[in-house]
């Protein structure tokens, strides 16, 4: 038994909840905004909202949105100076998780000195963060509930993960009518990477009783709902479930931590300039098969929680049933189902593998294994063989 | 060992050990650091001993130090909020030229020297306060109390002055009074002239003792000390002052007590005192009589008595007139204050008075209510007292 512990940031959520920034902000303390937006929530609109209920409040605001889908350390180093230029005092994010991501890393460097290499890993911040306030534009990420950061490192080529407390955003507002405005295909990578993070959490060795809850209801609103989310972008009830899965998910992986998936995925995804969710969704299945013997049961319930139809059947047979459901989900939204489809080659593999061993997420795998088995693991993914 | 490291490592990446970084903690360091600071301020302000007071565009005193509140005898939650000309002048306008504009207008440090309430004179000394962007929005007053400075230079040039004014005025008087003297001795009381010789008899021998006065004052004379009885010597008072005052139609009360031992000191100084506070009592109540067209004639009461305590005999003169107002306390026994319409007094009265009385080891003491009259005690120790002075008795106010 490990001493545990539970957080979660305040959380608005509800269709129009938007209207709340200003008052959030204000409330906070805030009188300067530097809002980081995503590029392309920019175009739908949802920033000119958002502004508009920052002026209402009677707020001053600097916009910032020059960072790439996975933010650069270079990136953050302007965003800072952007930042302290205009004496900002609060950080809004409005985006997916690249600009939660970043927005995160901003407020680290306005209070904190050094650069951004300086916070990698557990709990390296020493000073307070200003207020931080998130609104995902996706149903995935979980930035807006979560204790990471991921920033690429421009040189080494890797991505790193900052782990603190800190990170965990003072306020998330959560509004499913944003999540209407992506396209099919960002709904589904990143309804997959929240599923990801759901069935990592629930399998982790930090899980606690209170992750599993959010875990499992989780899994099961993203079975229920992510294939019509992705069948239509204006199918209200399918956001209103996704929104909510995020959350949960969100709330699960911030205090349960990951799993070998997410250890394999960063390093695939410091390789290979691709949406986190995606490479996720195409390891999940290959991990979950190795992991399989580390907690059948739970397994089982993973297979329920998803709909499965498990009478008469065995431990070992509903366990079996957890991966094929993830397999047919996948299938059904259109994620590959190998890392060859993604781009990738054998050659950089055991490299990948040993990296993947220093990655935080690895910890809390609930099997253990060595170099030669996540080798393995990426080999099979590559060539889509189902069997380990 | 290896679960150990596990157990642990987990534990850590989950944060157990640790936590949000709250603003709280920061918050409270810099609170403490900034109370911190505003006691120094505070300390350092408290220990200057001039004025400091600092107003805002509005000419409203934002902050004083405890000096301020000390010399304007309010509450600094009542001065802060309060217009300066008010709480510097008793003005309801603002003061023309204002000083504050001038520093507002020009940026420029600025002086003036003024006269303020409590007839204190104050140098002045006013500094803008800017803004981060380069904006006056206050200024700062730094003021010293120079009254004392300018009194004593006044006194000194005065006390010069009249000293030599006396001498020179003494011999054309001696010519006037001895002269008249002589024209009175020869005169019949029928002369048609006599009562004229008589009057200017009178006059010279006023202006002689005003004169002499000047000359106490000037000089601090020196008294020969002898035994003397004090109810005598309000008797010899008396003579000079009853005719003034029962010509004024105010009645005169006389109570000498018995049992006075007497006292050691000069007969024409303590007369002199006596003589004062007589006629300051008719003055106070004439004035309230003329004011008010009173039919009522008004009091003055003389009494002698011994304090309690056996060492100390009492002269107390009241009256029946206005009483003095708090504001004017203070002021009245300094040299040259006076309220009396000019040409009525010269201010010197009871300054002389109270310096005569320290002479002798006393003190004039005053009990009075406003409206309803006032009453000047003379307290002088009685022979067998006179080593133990000063200590004993605390006068209600020694004045300066």
């Amino acid at each position: 038994m490990y001493i545990s512990k539970f957080v979660t940031p305040e959380i608005i959520f509800g269709t129009g909840s938007l209207n709340q920034v200003g008052e959030c902000c204000s409330r906070l303390g805030s009188s300067r905004v530097f809002l980081v937006a995503d590029p392309g929530v920019c175009r739908f609109k949802w920033v000119e909202i958002a502004l508009a209920y920052l002026e209402e409040a009677k707020l001053d605001y600097r916009l910032w949105s020059d960072f790439s889908a996975n933010p650069r350390d270079y990136e953050i180093e302007e965003g800072k100076k952007l930042y302290n230029k205009h004496s900002c005092d609060a950080v809004l994010a409005i985006g997916g998780g690249s600009a939660v991501d970043a927005a995160k890393a901003v407020a680290i460097l306005s209070t904190n000195k050094g650069q951004i290499h300086d916070f990698e890993g557990i709990d390296m911040i020493t000073e307070p963060l200003p207020p931080l306030i998130v609104v995902p534009s996706t149903a995935g990420s979980g930035a807006e509930v979560s204790q990471f950061a991921i920033i690429s490192d421009s040189k080494r080529k890797i991505k790193m993960t900052i782990i603190s407390k800190s990170l965990i955003p003072d306020i998330a507002v959560s509004d499913p009518l944003i999540l209407s405005t992506v396209n099919s295909n960002v709904t589904a990578h990143t309804g997959m990477e929240a599923l990801s993070h759901a069935i990592e959490a629930y399998l982790s060795l930090a899980a606690t009783d209170m992750t599993d809850i959010h875990a499992l209801h989780a899994i099961k609103l993203i079975s229920a709902s992510l294939r019509s989310s992705v069948a239509s972008q204006v199918d209200e009830a399918a956001k209103i479930a996704m929104g909510k899965a995020s959350l949960h998910a969100g709330i699960a992986f911030s205090n349960a931590v990951l799993g070998l998936t997410h250890a394999m995925t960063h390093q695939v995804g410091g390789l290979l300039d691709l949406p986190i969710g995606t490479i996720n969704a195409v390891l999940l299945p290959y991990v979950m098969r190795f992991n399989l013997i580390a907690c059948v049961e739970k397994y089982g319930c993973i297979a329920e929680a998803m709909g499965a139809q498990t009478d008469n059947l065995s431990t070992r047979e509903k366990a079996e049933k957890a991966i094929t459901m993830v397999r047919e989900l996948a299938r059904d939204v259109g994620i590959p189902s190998g890392l060859s489809e993604l781009g990738l080659s054998e050659e950089p593999i055991p490299k990948l593998s040993r990296n993947a061993m220093k990655d935080a997420c690895f910890i809390t795998n609930p099997r253990d294994a060595d170099e030669e088995d996540i080798i393995n693991i990426f080999r099979a993914a590559l060539e889509a063989r189902e069997g380990v | 060992m290896v679960i150990q490291n596990k157990k642990e490592l987990i534990e850590k990446l989950t944060g157990v050990h640790s936590s949000k970084k709250s603003y709280y903690v920061a918050l409270k360091e810099k609170i403490d650091e900034l109370l911190q600071i505003k006691r120094e301020w505070e300390v350092t302000f408290s220990a200057v001993t001039d004025l400091l007071v600092f107003i805002n565009r509005d000419y409203e005193i934002q902050r004083v130090n405890q000096s301020a509140v000390d010399f304007f005898t309010m509450p600094q939650n009542e001065l802060i909020g309060s217009k300066c000309y008010q709480v510097f002048y008793g003005r309801q306008d603002k003061c023309s030229p204002c000083l504050a504009d001038q520093v507002l207008s020009s940026q420029k440090t600025s002086y003036q020297q003024s006269r303020t309430r409590f007839n204190r004179v104050l140098d002045i000394f006013a500094y803008p306060a800017f803004t981060e962007d380069n904006e006056a929005y206050g200024v700062t007053y730094y003021a010293k109390d120079v009254t004392r400075l300018i009194d004593s230079i006044k006194l000194a040039s005065m006390g010069e002055m009249s000293a030599g004014v006396a001498h020179e005025l003494n011999s054309p008087l001696t010519a006037i009074v001895g002269n008249s003297q002589l024209l009175l001795r020869e005169a019949s009381p029928d002369d048609p002239h006599y009562q004229l010789i008589k009057d200017i008899h009178t006059s010279g021998i006023r202006c002689q003792r005003i004169i002499k006065n000047l000359l106490t004052f000037s000089r601090q004379e020196e008294f020969t000390f002898e035994d003397i009885s004090l109810n005598a010597v309000v008797k010899s008072a008396l003579e000079l002052a009853a005719y003034q005052i029962e010509k004024s139609k105010i009645d005169l009360e006389v109570n000498l007590g018995d049992k006075i031992p007497p006292l050691s000191g000069s007969a024409n100084g303590i007369e002199q005192i006596i003589v004062n506070l007589l006629l300051n009592a008719r003055d106070a109540v004439e004035d309230k009589i003329r004011n008010e067209k009173s039919i009522d004639k008004g009091t003055v009461i003389i009494t002698t008595r011994m304090h309690p305590d056996g060492k100390y005999a009492i002269v107390d003169v009241s009256d029946t007139g206005y009483g003095i107002e708090q504001e004017h306390i203070s002021q009245i026994f300094n040299p040259f204050y006076t309220t009396k319409q000019s040409g009525k007094g010269t201010g010197l009265g009871l300054s002389v008075s109270l310096g005569i009385a320290q002479a002798h080891g006393g003190f004039i003491d005053l009990d009075t209510t406003p409206g309803q009259g006032s009453t000047f005690s003379l307290i002088l120790p009685v022979a067998n007292g006179k080593t133990e002075n000063n200590n004993e008795y605390k006068p209600f106010n020694g004045g300066s």
